[in-house]
């Protein structure tokens, strides 16, 4: 899990992997909802129910694999690093609009869209003489 | 034939032998006035012998009209029949086309016959980068230049190309002949259009002074843009007809009339989401929390500075009020955390490398000329800021130690090491707004100064030096920088 340092890691999977959200709770739960919930989830995953193999978020479902959960454990057992994941929890998994299905990190691309006026005109050099046909 | 033979050794002779011109105005052409007085007669004379039935007149009458007319051969049969080294040579006699950069225009028509090749061909490539690299330095100008960032395209770099062929126009025109500039103009409108950047592609052939080409498909932009003033369906055919490769263009032209008769009209779609709903808040945490990983899930094209003020603001009404503080102290003390400062600190933190990773990531420029700035929008400001001043700095530092060093790179390289560092200085510009600009250019005006004299004074290359210059007096003006102003006024009088 890539929530050890929040600072500096990649934004999506800070609030992706945020142990309330793989654990399915919000943020004022107790220590031992967390710890049922937690024991819960390991035994589900063990049993692979499909219900227990992924999580909404508000950037979209994320897998939940049994290293995810007991991580997401660990940090919740810890009260400074839960304060920070409460604050980063307290939106609502289901508060934001579906994300695109093809959500991408920062560094892709847009998809080209079909049959826009303005779309990429990909044969510009081949057309204009700069580049020979195949 | 003998005729023509003769005619040919005269007309090399004389090029060797003529008088050079110097001046900066007057053409340079003594091998074209040699082919002209004394070729083109003799191939009027073969020219009536073939109308006479004598058909072996035809190779060396054919050969006298290419020599006559070398760019336009070069251009017709050399380019698209993918011959480089051909076209390199004769193109090096087309003096009236390329006068001012004649060595730059003939590696030009190279590497764009090199382009039209099927295959790569990177032994003619490497041929064609050594014209550019001679022992014997040549004076880079224009047509050299777009040569450079044809050779980058045929590599497959074309954000290098685009980024070196988007120079050729700061060079003087004395030094950048016409025909270099409005194939570097039709190049980049070709480029814009293929990645869909149509606003550019309008912006880049507006006027016929920037090539048919250009022209014609700045006015397809503007109608596929459903511009007002755009060219209606006569101002469009009328340039297709003008512009040259009718039958390539005829698709997109068509695409563009089809714009005008409204086939492209929107029509709203009950399965699109409905825009302006994606934020569903009701306190500012979850507002703050909302906005942020709407932003980050966003199409990169889709980000907006609007959105990351929105955030900023966002984030502001918690990150600036102390009430965020108390609730935060409350939950610490509540589940045993040792306390609310830390998480506080992070929580900023995280902000901000989040949206400075945004607005480097997304090319999203941060204007520091609001009217109502927002704290922690200044703060990743600041941020975006020094992190791309640090590049800027040490690319004008190695250039510095060179010049001291007074370690030489061929002239088309150290036009790239420029135009590479003038990038970095305009992005950082862009996204960092007037504070990163001034103290960018406060460190490398002295850097350019003296890479520019360097050029200008001791190495040939006044055209490159002459393109420094006032490029750094428009910066100097633009931060009304009196002394630079001063230096580079008087740098740019100089001339070419």
């Amino acid at each position: 899990m890539s929530e050890a340092s929040p600072v500096g890691t990649n934004a999506i999977d800070r609030i992706r992997d945020n142990p309330f959200y793989v654990l399915g709770l919000r943020p004022d739960a107790t220590r031992q909802a967390i710890e049922r919930q937690g024991t819960k989830l390991l035994g589900m995953l063990e049993l692979e129910l499909k219900s227990a193999t992924s999580y909404p978020t508000p950037v979209g479902r994320a897998a939940r694999t049994p290293e995810k959960v007991r991580a997401a454990m660990a940090e919740l057992r810890e009260p400074s690093r839960r304060l920070e994941h409460e604050i980063w929890a307290r939106l609502e998994p289901e508060a934001m609009p579906a994300a695109p299905r093809d959500v991408a990190p920062i560094d892709d691309e847009i998809a080209p869209r079909a049959g826009q006026a303005a779309d990429p005109w990909p044969d510009a050099f081949v057309a204009l003489g700069w580049r020979a046909g195949r | 034939m003998n005729g023509a033979i003769a005619g040919i050794i005269a007309s090399i002779l004389i090029s060797r032998l003529g008088p050079k011109n110097k001046g900066p105005n007057k053409p340079n052409v003594p091998f074209t006035a040699a082919v002209w007085s004394i070729l083109v007669p003799i191939g009027l004379v073969l020219f009536a012998g073939v109308l006479a039935g004598q058909v072996y007149l035809i190779p060396p009458l054919l050969l006298i009209i290419a020599v006559a007319l070398p760019w336009t051969t070069t251009r017709l049969v050399l380019i698209p029949l993918g011959f480089p080294r051909v076209a390199y040579w004769l193109t090096r006699t087309a003096e009236v086309t390329f006068d001012g950069d004649l060595h730059g225009g003939a590696v030009l028509a190279g590497a764009w016959a090199l382009l039209r090749r099927r295959e790569p061909d990177e032994a003619t490539a490497a041929w064609l980068d050594d014209r550019l690299r001679l022992a014997k330095p040549q004076t880079l100008g224009g047509a050299g230049i777009l040569a450079t960032g044809l050779l980058l395209a045929g590599r497959g770099d074309r954000d290098g190309a685009r980024a070196v062929i988007r120079t050729v126009i700061d060079i003087d025109a004395r030094a950048c002949p016409e025909a270099a500039r409005r194939l570097a103009a039709a190049w980049l409108a070709a480029d814009a259009a293929s990645r869909g950047a149509w606003r550019e592609v309008a912006e880049i052939g507006i006027g016929f002074g920037s090539g048919r080409q250009a022209w014609l498909l700045s006015a397809v932009a503007q109608s596929l843009l459903g511009e007002p003033l755009a060219p209606g369906r006569l101002g469009l055919w009328l340039r297709w007809i003008v512009a040259p490769n009718r039958r390539g263009t005829l698709a997109i032209v068509r695409r563009a009339l089809d714009v005008l008769d409204g086939a492209y009209l929107e029509i709203e779609s009950s399965d699109a989401p409905p825009a302006g709903a994606a934020i569903v808040a009701d306190d500012a945490w979850s507002t703050a929390l909302a906005r942020h990983a709407a932003l980050l899930t966003k199409p990169i094209a889709s980000v907006e500075q609007g959105d990351l003020l929105a955030l900023g603001r966002a984030w502001d009404a918690i990150l600036e009020d102390r009430a965020a503080e108390r609730i935060l102290a409350e939950r610490a003390l509540l589940i045993g955390a040792d306390g609310s400062a830390r998480a506080l600190t992070r929580l900023r933190e995280s902000v901000e490398g989040d949206l400075t990773a945004l607005v480097l990531g997304r090319d999203v420029g941060l204007d520091d000329r609001g009217d109502a700035p927002s704290p922690t929008l200044e703060r990743v400001r600041r941020r975006v800021r020094d992190s791309l001043l640090v590049g800027v700095e040490s690319a004008s530092d190695a250039l510095r130690r060179r010049i001291d060093d007074k370690r030489e790179i061929p002239a088309v390289d150290e036009w790239r090491e420029w135009t590479a560092l003038r990038i970095a200085y305009d992005h950082g510009t862009k996204l960092a707004g007037e504070d990163f600009r001034r103290l960018a250019f406060h460190k490398i005006h002295p850097d350019i100064t003296s890479l520019a004299v360097w050029l200008f004074n001791e190495r040939q290359q006044r055209p490159l030096g002459n393109a420094m210059f006032k490029w750094l007096l428009d910066e100097a003006t633009a931060l009304d920088d009196a002394r630079a102003i001063a230096l580079q006024t008087k740098n740019v009088a100089c001339g070419v």
